[in-house]
């Protein structure tokens, strides 16, 4: 009796782990197949793995707004936070989803996984395709969706929509002091005594990564151009980084820090410590991406008039810049559905996704965005990029570079950190990044994406 | 009797053999499978890579990075090590020795970080060393010592003592619960008669619990470096990333960041490698100079 006990006993405990194996549910994942049948599209499943983040509900809404208009296709769908942690090893299992959006190119390279050949030539999608209220992609897509997008030609990640990234400020705030956002880098500087005054620290940026995009990246468009950004960050040109723009870019950061403006606590704090700061009116500024009304959502005082402007620095063109990132959706070349993924696109681009994308602090790269139609959707912080896309004064750099060459973007953050706390000269930081520049250009492992042949 | 034996050795195979698969599934053909990819450029994502001989240690020897990260390991395994196991050692000795009635207090609070989620430990001492929001330069200001206020994981000076703080937190604990059950294995008996010939606390810690708890340091001690290699990824990653610029690194931290944000895997490999044997090299000589000479 007391072998047959312990037999049983081994064999719960055996089918009890090889059941852990087989369990496939969370409670992210929804697997539904939608009301009536009426007519057929070629396709009856769809599987998503899509980040959500700062876009809280916008994916789901997306879904949602699919099985409206494909009614009986089966959409399983994870949408949480932790997808980006999840890619790598579902694309490198059998188990593929059909449509991936990837936030962080820091855990999965979306790039390194085209060269890889793990992704689908999507450019089918824009010669051919039409939206799913009948538009033509090729003729509504803006080329700039297009362009940085190529890998060897092909086209990996339609760049629909695009999220935006400048220095958001509380216009209420600088409203009762009698402030104006400056729109350069004199007029920070004499700004910032007063706001010092009244216990607002005038710049700072709430983590390393934000303070590489938002302050030097774009600091060098401001500087000198779009081509001083490129030569620097993209194309790794030789002595870019000893140009007049980086030079003027660091020396701007090493007199602000030395005048006492910059806050340097920042260092040691999180960007979610720093961005409730921000809300209580200790921080004039702060850079961020377009997700951020939706990510501080319930958390941003009644009378907060969140806004956002450019960095507050020009130069040769005249023109202020933002940073811009298009939102990176893979198809996976051993996808299932592909054609189910082309129609989730074309739902993203229909004038009903534009309005969803919208409520996210998105923007499709489209050619006749109907901006008086999205006005609604926008809050006000927003309408303001929007207007600037329009605009021939304000400039957009690309931030693809960090998805090209993480060790070029690790060299920046460290420099700027050591710029910030002293440790080397603003001479000494553009003589550190053209070397880690060269190291990068000299390093075959590295795949290139310059604009010309070198 | 030689069916007996025979039931018996099935049954204890019946328990055995389905953890043993798991284990060399999940556990050792991984293992093997390192020192192959180590050898290789894979990026973790295709199945077309090449074998690169030692071109990866080659690499590593020459990678000022990494030598920086390695520099910071050596350094939580000397400050570390000191202090770790001396309060683990004195906490023992206090909480099976002394009359103290609240020994079993003690006991529970020095082990709670074991028991804690390190993620949920790493966020909360981020706040505790936030400059304007923690706790710590808070009792600065309040004790008027504002000049020793500091920006804790934000400065190159300081960040390194703030993470070996919070290791040292969440380790002591786990070091306490083995000194304790060995203190506790030793005879009364001898402590009775080292107290007859006059011996008094110290001595007979010196002469009676040291020596007696040597097998339990030796253990420990691998335990320890493992932590200090393995362990402290957590802390380093959550709270700081290996930063400011660098200054709080860690092989691990390095090794997770040339895997996932580089995507070198097969770099990364032979930093796990590189590990691996220098793990194995000081418990080696650690267990050789600790052996007893007959």
């Amino acid at each position: 009796m007391k072998k047959l006990l312990s037999i049983l006993l081994v064999s719960a405990m055996v089918v009890s782990l090889a059941a852990c194996g087989l369990q496939t549910s969370s409670p992210a994942v929804s697997t539904e197949a939608s009301g009536e049948e009426s007519e057929k599209p070629a396709f009856d499943k769809l599987e998503l793995l899509m980040f959500t983040g700062g876009y809280g509900d916008m994916w789901q809404e997306m879904v949602d707004l699919f099985k409206k208009t494909y009614p009986g296709v089966e959409v399983t769908a994870e949408l949480n936070s932790e997808t980006d942690d999840k890619v790598r090893a579902r694309l490198m299992s059998d188990d593929v989803p059909d449509l991936i959006y990837v936030s962080d190119s820091t855990k999965f390279n979306q790039f390194e996984a085209a060269q890889s050949g793990m992704l689908r030539d999507m450019s089918d999608f824009i010669e051919n395709d039409v939206t799913s209220d009948g538009r033509k992609v090729s003729e509504i897509l803006n080329p700039s969706a297009i362009d940085n997008m190529k890998v060897g030609g092909k086209l990996y990640f339609p760049g629909i929509f695009s999220e935006y990234f400048g220095w958001f400020y509380n216009e209420k705030l600088y409203q009762d002091n009698g402030w104006e956002f400056p729109k350069n880098w004199e007029e920070l500087n004499k700004l910032a005594p007063a706001m010092l005054e009244k216990g607002v620290e005038p710049f700072v940026y709430q983590h390393v990564i934000y303070g590489a995009r938002g302050y030097v990246m774009t600091g060098l468009a401001a500087v000198g151009g779009e081509d001083a950004y490129r030569a620097a960050c993209i194309d790794l040109e030789e002595g870019a980084w000893n140009g007049e723009a980086a030079h003027t870019v660091a020396n701007n950061l090493n007199d602000l820090v030395k005048s006492g403006y910059f806050m340097t606590e920042a260092l040691g704090m999180d960007f979610t410590q720093l961005q409730v700061d921000f809300m209580n009116n200790k921080l004039a500024m702060i850079p961020c991406g377009t997700w951020l009304e939706k990510e501080m959502e319930g958390y941003i005082p009644e009378d907060f008039k969140l806004r956002i402007a450019p960095l507050p620095m020009t130069g040769k063109d005249g023109k202020h810049y933002y940073s811009a990132d298009q939102n990176k959706l893979i198809v996976p070349e051993a996808a299932k559905n592909v054609e189910a993924a082309k129609a989730f696109l074309g739902v993203m681009l229909s004038k009903e996704g534009q309005k969803i994308a919208a409520k996210y602090g998105n923007i499709p790269i489209v050619n006749d965005m109907d901006t008086e139609s999205l006005k609604e959707y926008f809050s006000d912080s927003m309408l303001s990029i929007v207007e600037a896309t329009q605009s021939n004064d304000l400039g957009f750099v690309n931030n693809i570079a960090y998805a090209w060459y993480p060790d070029l973007m690790d060299a920046i953050m460290n420099n700027l950190t050591d710029l910030v706390l002293g440790e080397i000269t603003p001479d000494e930081f553009c003589t550190k990044m053209e070397e880690a520049t060269k190291s990068v250009r000299e390093d075959s492992s590295i795949a290139k994406y310059y604009t010309y042949e070198h | 009797m030689k069916n007996d034996l025979a039931k018996k050795k099935a049954l204890f195979a019946a328990f055995v053999i389905p953890s043993l698969a798991l284990y060399i599934y999940f556990v050792l053909v991984p293992f093997g499978q390192t020192f192959y990819y180590c050898m290789t450029d894979w990026n973790g994502m295709t199945k077309n890579y090449h074998f690169i001989g030692f071109d990866n240690f080659r690499k590593l020897f020459q990678d000022n990075e990494f030598w920086n990260a390695f520099f910071h390991n050596i350094k939580y395994c000397v400050y570390g090590g000191v202090i770790i196991f001396s309060m683990a050692i004195f906490n023992a000795v206090i909480v099976t020795q002394s009359n103290l009635k609240e020994k079993n207090f003690y006991r529970i609070l020095f082990y709670v970080p074991n028991i804690l989620s390190p993620v949920i430990i790493c966020v909360i001492w981020s706040f505790i060393f936030s400059p304007n929001w923690g706790v710590l330069n808070s009792i600065l200001r309040f004790l008027h010592l504002d000049s020793l206020q500091r920006v804790w994981i934000g400065d190159k000076s300081t960040v390194f003592g703030a993470l070996l703080t919070v290791w040292v937190w969440c380790s002591i604990g786990f070091y306490m619960l083995l000194y304790i059950a060995a203190i506790e294995g030793i005879p009364k008996d001898v402590f009775e008669a080292a107290e007859i010939d006059g011996a008094g606390p110290w001595n007979q810690f010196w002469h009676v619990t040291f020596p007696l708890i040597k097998e339990t340091t030796k253990t420990s001690l691998v335990f320890f470096f493992m932590n200090a290699f393995g362990g402290i990824f957590s802390i380093v990653h959550v709270m700081t990333n290996g930063g400011p610029s660098g200054s709080s690194d860690v092989l691990t931290n390095y090794m997770y960041n040339e895997a996932f944000k580089s995507s070198r895997f097969g770099y990364a490999t032979a930093i796990g490698v590189f590990m691996i044997l220098v793990i194995s090299l000081v418990s080696g000589i650690m267990f050789a100079l600790t052996r007893d000479k007959d």
